[in-house]
């Protein structure tokens, strides 16, 4: 792909839009310090990546950097762009990105929005086709690692970089990355371990421990014969342990018996507790209430059911005899009769409705044994906790003595923690005895049908302050717990000293956890593995990089810098890349070496012992190549300031480089701030017939840019009556004649508008159908616009030959005769002389 | 923005990075290497690396191998 034209507006250095111009070959853009020269390069850079160099080098998250592209001048309710026709696979596109409100880039892509330039799919890794001034020296001068990274860049070679560094990062430090369960683990299994090396009777466990994952069989073997040194002969296998157990407990026990920890509460117990807090009081609060009111209708039930039996009996004796009362013989007529029936009818309905409110009743006397039974259970299980830590408060004395001095601080530990713990075990049993005498008082409200709500609501503020009792409980004794722990921990150890059963502890822990010994040695191993793991992708990268830097970079680069030195240059220069070395010959990581010679003896490096202008070509020469390497997109290639710090010699051998680059393919935009290198560059590349612009003043609007000839008329003219002359002109002399006549055409065409019409036209922007328009509208006699539009008939519009182009000089020289027909027509407009420069603001007519 | 530049290999587009892994994969005697390897992918490619370490210690931890 190459650059038609650039179009930047409200774009850093930019304020107004301008629009460049670019040449199919080269382009130069001169500019003191400050124009916005380097603008130009950086809106192409954002088109392409929206994002440039310079703020991808300094970190975009940095503050300073913060809005760096929207110009300060440019109206706010504008949206800055750049817009480019790139041409691309023999069709034009036009490209464009807005900066958005949040710094963004949007792209379009001929008015369509797009997420990527679709002619970049596929080449992310490619070299961006970019030298900037800036980035020379950085490569070089830099620390190892951004050289290394540099180079990586260049290569196309960043997503190894980055690969490596991810590596190094995590292989540094694995066992951060640890989970939790691991760490624990690891923990307990050192403790252990730490205990069986300071056992001088176990050292043949210990060595074998020191051996890592493969030494673990043999010290597991070692483990069993030194338990089985300590158990009485004939002990089997499964009561090794047991017996070692109560060897210790025997031995200790005459010192002190009891623990001084508590009950730790894992996570899943604390969830089950903090659950059944809940249940207890919602049991009491939520149907509880409602079922024990319903039982004041008890109140009645006996005199119902008596009610009930009393009509059923009188209803039997009436049978016998229906005239008279059973009951005191007074006379019963029909009417009474009937209402005795009815009632008793009534009094057994309302005594089985009576049987289901008893039944309720049991139900309620049920519900409350529960919450009873449920409150025990919950104070029991937190007592439990700490039931043993309790004990030990009778013996204090002897555990002071038993910690000594050494260790008062556990001593203190426990001391202070015992009153705590007692205080909270008795606020909660105490919550216990008000929850049970509550439930009593309503047992006794149902049992005697007084029933009183005011009971229930006692339950429920019991209930209520059990549950807070236990919640603090757990609160101090997950509180107190490592420190108990640690002190148990010490005492136990301080027992087996006193008894004489340090190694018989050591080997019980040994044996109890196996499992957690075996997997801390495995985890271990893992995370010592990630030495070798870093060494293989440091090694893989490293030589994947050395083969890119020293073959093919190398040669590259060399035969490059063999182009910009001087024949008066001092025999002091590059000599190869290279990756450092360890003293073993290994490839030491991220460390690329440039090499340097002095008349053929190696120098330290090129880094310490070249000039800046040598290191500034050598940096120069390193983009050139990585330019050129590998697949890429790109057909142009951006050059801001690439020869400061040089002599003019130097300078002279680069426009050589130029040409080279120019005659394979490249498109060349050179940015300088150099207008005397400029114009040489112009001169030695006279041929090329590039585009110059130069950007002669700054203000708030932005640069002022205007567009030099490439060559005067007179020296194209002379040009042209060169090659007719010559009579050993070849065919690529005479093109190149034909080519200077149709740039004489556009120029002198644009140059009769200008005076007659007072229009400025782009003379690189002209055709065969453009000139023969304007030099109608400008009078020029019809026979005379015929004869110059044939000149344009062997070529395209870009003076591209056509396939059956075929050179002469007979038709060279009548083109030369009708441009000076033209000239003539010039010289009759040339009465007043015109601006040689013309700005290329607000000129929508050049294009 | 696109894609990285890729090499053609029996017929499959690999990009250097895939090909650089598939070498490391193949360098490595070490199981849990060759697993680190094979995870380094996606949008964060380290993380995933630590993940599966993580993982991998968690295995050993809880006795699953």
């Amino acid at each position: 792909m190459k650059l038609r034209q650039l179009t930047v507006q409200g774009f850093r250095g930019f304020n107004e839009a301008q629009t460049v111009f670019l040449n199919e070959k080269l382009t130069l853009i001169y500019a003191p310090n400050s124009y916005g020269k380097t603008s130009i390069s950086e809106a192409l850079e954002w088109l392409l990546y929206k994002i440039t160099s310079r703020v991808e080098r300094a970190d975009y998250s940095k503050d300073e950097y913060k809005d760096c592209y929207r110009n300060r001048h440019f109206p706010e309710t504008g949206a800055p762009y750049v817009e480019a026709i790139i041409s691309h696979d023999g069709k034009d596109f036009l490209c464009r990105a807005e900066l958005s409100a949040d710094n963004t880039a949007i792209l379009y892509l001929d008015g369509k929005g797009i997420e990527y330039w679709p002619f970049l799919k596929g080449y992310a890794a490619a070299q961006k086709p970019f030298i900037l001034q800036h980035a020379l020296k950085n490569l070089l001068l830099a620390t190892p690692d951004e050289r290394f990274q540099g180079f990586a860049a260049l290569l196309g070679l960043k997503d190894l970089d980055k690969l490596q560094s991810d590596f190094t990062s995590f292989c540094t430090k694995p066992e951060v990355h640890l989970p939790p369960e691991a760490v624990s683990l690891c923990r307990t299994a050192e403790a252990t371990l730490g205990r069986a090396n300071a056992q001088t009777g176990l050292t043949q466990i210990t060595k074998a421990f020191k051996k890592g994952l493969p030494g673990l069989k043999d010290a597991f073997a070692e483990i069993r014969r030194e338990c089985r040194d300590r158990v009485p002969a004939g002990t089997t296998e499964d009561a090794i342990l047991p017996s070692l157990l109560k060897i210790r407990e025997d031995a200790t026990a005459k010192l002190f018996s009891g623990k001084v920890s508590v009950e730790v509460f894992e996570e899943k117990e604390l969830a089950a507790f903090v659950t059944a807090d809940k249940l207890l009081v919602t049991t009491i609060v939520n149907t509880f209430t409602k079922d024990y009111l319903s039982l004041a209708g008890l109140k009645t039930v006996s005199n119902i059911q008596e009610k009930a039996k009393f009509f059923d009996i009188g209803s039997q004796l009436l049978q016998s005899s229906a005239e008279t009362c059973p009951f005191c013989g007074q006379r019963i007529d029909a009417s009474r009769r009937r209402y005795i029936e009815a009632e008793k009818t009534r009094a057994l309905a309302d005594g089985h409705a009576c049987s289901d409110l008893l039944s309720k009743r049991d139900v309620v006397l049920k519900t409350l044994r529960a919450v009873k039974a449920n409150a025990a259970d919950h104070l029991e299980r937190h007592i439990a906790k700490c039931s043993s830590v309790l004990w030990a408060e009778q013996n204090l004395p002897k555990l002071r003595e038993i910690f000594g001095t050494k260790h008062v601080a556990h001593y203190e530990a426990v001391a202070s923690a015992l009153p705590k713990i007692k205080a909270v075990r008795s606020q909660a049993t105490c919550a216990h005895e008000t929850v049970r005498a509550a439930i009593r008082a309503t047992e006794e409200t149902i049992e005697q049908g007084t029933h009183d709500l005011r009971t229930v609501e006692e339950v429920g503020k019991a209930l209520v302050t059990l549950a807070a009792a236990c919640r603090e409980m757990r609160s101090l004794l997950t509180s107190v717990s490592p420190a108990l722990r640690d002190a148990q921990l010490v005492l136990q150890h301080e027992l087996d000293v006193l008894a004489g059963t340090e190694d018989v502890a050591v080997l019980i822990d040994l044996i109890e956890k196996p499992h957690i010994i075996e997997k801390h040695f495995r985890i271990r191993s893992m995370l010592d593995s990630t030495k070798d793991l870093r060494k293989l992708v440091d090694q893989t990268i490293a030589q994947i990089v050395l083969d890119a830097i020293s073959s093919e970079l190398t040669a590259d680069v060399m035969s490059w810098y063999e182009q910009i030195r001087t024949t008066g240059d001092p025999d002091v220069h590059f000599s190869g890349f290279d990756m450092e070395r360890t003293a073993a010959g290994t490839l030491k990581a991220r460390r690329v070496r440039v090499n340097a010679q002095s008349y053929g003896k190696d120098l330290a490096s090129a880094v310490s012992s070249l000039s800046e202008s040598k290191l500034n070509a050598l940096g120069l020469c390193v983009s050139i190549a990585a330019n050129l390497k590998g697949q890429s997109p790109y057909e142009f290639l951006v050059i801001d300031d690439p020869i400061q710090s040089w002599d003019a010699e130097h300078e002279t051998q680069f426009i050589s480089v130029l040409r080279n680059l120019i005659e394979r393919g490249k498109q060349i935009v050179l940015l300088s701030h150099n207008q005397r290198w400029l114009e040489q560059v112009r001169a030695g590349l006279r041929s090329v017939n590039g585009w110059y612009y130069e950007i002669t003043g700054y203000d708030a609007k932005g640069p002022h840019m205007i567009q030099i000839p490439w060559a005067k008329i007179d020296e194209r003219l002379k040009e042209v009556d060169a090659i007719t002359k010559d009579i050993s002109a070849n065919s690529i002399r005479i093109q190149q004649g034909e080519e200077e006549i149709r740039i004489l055409v556009c120029e002198v065409a644009a140059e009769i508008c200008q005076k007659v019409k007072a229009e400025r036209k782009d003379p690189n922007n002209l055709n065969a159908d453009k000139v023969r328009k304007m030099l109608t509208e400008c009078g020029v006699d019809v026979g005379l616009i015929d004869r110059i539009h044939k000149t344009f008939s062997t070529t395209d519009d870009s003076h591209h030959a056509a396939p059956a182009y075929a050179p002469n000089r007979e038709r060279l020289r009548q083109y030369q005769g009708y441009v000076n027909e033209l000239l003539l027509v010039l010289k009759r407009h040339n009465e007043s002389s015109g601006p040689e420069k013309t700005p290329l603001k607000n000129t929508p007519s050049a294009q | 923005m696109a894609d990285a530049v890729t090499t053609g290999q029996e017929g499959k587009q690999k990009t250097k990075l895939e090909e650089v892994l598939e070498k490391l994969t193949l360098s490595a005697d070490n199981p849990l290497h060759k697993r680190l390897i094979q995870a380094y992918k996606g949008s964060d490619p380290q993380s995933a690396v630590v993940s599966e370490f993580s993982k991998s210690v968690s295995e050993v931890a809880r006795g699953e191998t």
